[in-house]
């Protein structure tokens, strides 16, 4: 079973943050899944939207904003938890 | 509401009083500060505001503002004529400091622990606050601003059991909270509809963030009309979602306050998406930023009747697309929607347009909603370049006048001379807005664009030069310039660094404007330009460049 901590969804949003954090000139190497990356600053909410839809293109699953409870934090496992139906 | 034909134009004025309500409490108040102890006499055990979990009741919310007023009036700064910075991200503090201030007759000087020291420093020198509330998460940020800041101020710690070991080696005092004196509400100076309500630093064009002074005689008629406009109550539950730099958050705070209403800080990770925390809190009246409501879209949290608790839903501080609107009537089908347009200038907002519910009516609308009419007692009208109203459905600048116009930019008189001026065919001071708009005589004003390089991130005014100037700086040459893309919503989504030959790595410029922007206006990239396009007059051609932008044909390092 695959469980979200190796979930290919944790992966791609991983790589989605890596990517706009390589663009914005900032180290993306060690990203801890915990991570509330709003109160660390990494990303605004054009860039949540752009990791979201990027994963929803590489996995084919889509975001469901009612699985994610944003007041208590928003994680790269919280994020992929609320990927659900097929886009 | 009358038009007045000034040649062939129309100014849209508003008759002072028209809609005014006969008495509307607290909101009849000379200022903010009698405005809220007001409000927390007539509404002592309600809930004023829910923040971090839990409701403060104004009666609580007073007894902690009271104490800071306490130490402001015993430091002597409660004439009027003092300024008091508050530091902090949204917290209790924050807003017990704000109507603590207030109280005191201060002029609050919002800093966001979000932003830069450096630039938190400028603003205490130019603002030259002598006072500073701070919570007891953004010590640190504080003792780094202070450390900058050349002037002695007394530094009031409300949840802090204990001065800073540090405190003593500055030139600063230090009150902590058994240090503040007992609550004295009741003995606060009236205050004085000329005293200064706030203080806001915004954008500046020449690399420095400009201040405006906005007076309790320019907020309290915006406050009064939006009284008689939407009618709250004190059983209203209103969202709080702008951080206390945005003057938007005045009308949360003291729109909520002078109805007795409770205030729903929205927190920091909801703010993106605050669908579930609206319905759980069954909130009543929202005010955001159209980017907001765009990110719910987005994310698809914003799906017909999710927000059926809503009775009102305000935006400001960008253009509202139709689409947006749609969407948003869809999922709030009992509010009501309005589009209100204002610059910090003229405080808050000075104008106001109603969406129409009927199909119909919405089919025949531009695609930028329009920005309506004036609130009472204020005026709006289109200029064309020759400095005459402009015809209507001609474009022209969009000029302000009225009592909600403040008096120009703080220690900028060379600046206030530009902006604020008066035309031959008036005699009153209008403020230039820098706006595009035409006059429609069936819908009121419509915005269709800057006539300078401003751009609204998420609706924080980003001044183009001012990241420019950080960039020339950072990379050591003048060929350095920004440019913005759009989203398909029509929204401005982040801005990014074009820098032609310089020898500094993308990391250094970037976190070069980390150091002194407010995070909203620093570039998300920089893309390096090996041919630096300029134009007819040896200037950098931004059409090129926005053009490379678009068709990524740089390359990015």
């Amino acid at each position: 079973m695959t469980t979200v901590e190796d979930s290919p969804l944790l992966r791609l949003l991983r790589d989605a943050l890596a990517r706009r954090l390589r663009q914005d000139g900032r180290n993306a190497s060690r990203i801890d899944p915990d991570s509330d990356l709003i109160e660390l600053g990494l990303v605004d909410s054009q860039g949540l939207l752009d990791m979201i839809l990027d994963a929803e293109e590489g996995s084919g699953q889509m975001f469901d904003a009612e699985g994610m409870d944003f007041e208590t934090g928003v994680t790269l496992r919280r994020l992929a938890a609320a990927f659900g139906a097929p886009a | 509401m009358d038009q007045c034909a000034a040649d062939n134009g129309t100014v849209w004025m508003t008759a002072d009083g028209e809609n005014a309500p006969p008495d509307r409490g607290a909101f009849s108040a000379a200022t903010l500060g009698a405005l809220f102890r007001r409000s927390a006499q007539l509404h002592s055990a309600r809930a004023a505001l829910w923040v971090d979990g839990e409701a403060v009741t104004y009666g609580d919310l007073f007894l902690l503002a009271s104490r800071v007023a306490g130490a402001l009036v015993e430091a002597g700064l409660g004439d009027g004529s003092a300024r008091c910075a508050v530091l902090g991200s949204r917290k209790l503090i924050d807003f017990a400091g704000v109507a603590g201030a207030s109280m005191a007759r201060c002029t609050y000087v919002p800093l966001n622990a979000r932003h830069p020291v450096q630039r938190l420093a400028q603003i205490m020198r130019d603002a030259e606050a002598q006072a500073m509330v701070v919570d007891r998460n953004h010590l640190a940020h504080a003792r780094a601003v202070l450390e900058e800041t050349p002037h002695s101020v007394l530094v009031l710690l409300p949840d802090s059991p204990a001065a800073p070991d540090w405190g003593p080696d500055t030139h600063h005092r230090f009150l902590s909270r058994d240090d503040l004196p007992a609550p004295c509400g009741d003995a606060m100076p009236p205050g004085d509809p000329e005293d200064g309500a706030y203080l806001l630093f915004t954008s500046g064009s020449t690399g420095m963030p400009k201040g405006v002074l906005v007076r309790n005689r320019n907020v309290m008629p915006y406050l009064r009309s939006v009284a008689a406009r939407y009618a709250p109550r004190p059983d209203d539950r209103c969202t709080q979602l702008f951080d206390l730099t945005f003057d938007l958050s005045v009308h949360d705070m003291f729109v909520a306050w002078g109805a007795g209403a409770a205030l729903y800080r929205v927190p920091d990770g909801a703010r993106f998406a605050p669908r579930e925390f609206v319905r759980r809190h069954a909130l009543t009246m929202w005010f955001s930023v159209p980017s907001t409501a765009a990110t719910m879209l987005g994310l698809r949290a914003l799906r017909p009747g999710d927000l059926p608790s809503l009775r009102l839903s305000l935006f400001c501080g960008e253009a509202l697309p139709k689409r947006l609107a749609r969407a948003w009537a869809a999922a709030a089908p009992d509010a009501i929607i309005e589009n209100l347009y204002g610059p910090t200038e003229a405080t808050i907002a000075l104008t106001a347009w109603r969406l129409p519910r009927a199909e119909s009516a919405l089919d025949a609308l531009p695609e930028v909603l329009p920005i309506g009419r004036p609130l009472p007692g204020q005026a709006a009208i289109a200029v064309d370049t020759s400095g005459q109203p402009a015809r209507d459905d001609e474009e022209g600048e969009l000029c302000l006048a009225g009592s909600q116009v403040t008096d120009g930019y703080w220690r900028r008189p060379e600046l206030t001379a530009q902006r604020f001026v008066r035309f031959a065919w008036d005699d009153r001071v209008w403020y230039r807005t820098g706006d595009r708009v035409r006059n429609s005589l069936n819908h009121g004003l419509v915005f269709l664009g800057r006539l300078d390089r401003q751009v609204k991130i998420s609706g924080h005014r980003v001044e183009l030069q001012e990241v420019e100037a950080v960039l020339h700086r950072a990379a050591d040459t003048n060929a350095a310039a920004i440019a913005w893309p759009i989203g398909p919503d029509g929204l401005a989504r982040g801005i990014v660094g074009f820098v032609g030959n310089s020898s500094q790595p993308d990391d250094a410029l970037l976190q070069a404007c980390r150091d002194a922007l407010p995070p909203y206006a620093v570039p998300s990239a920089v893309r390096r330009v090996d041919d630096w396009p300029l134009n007819n007059s040896g200037k950098t051609d931004h059409g090129r460049l926005r053009a490379m932008m678009e068709a990524a044909t740089c390359s990015t390092t």
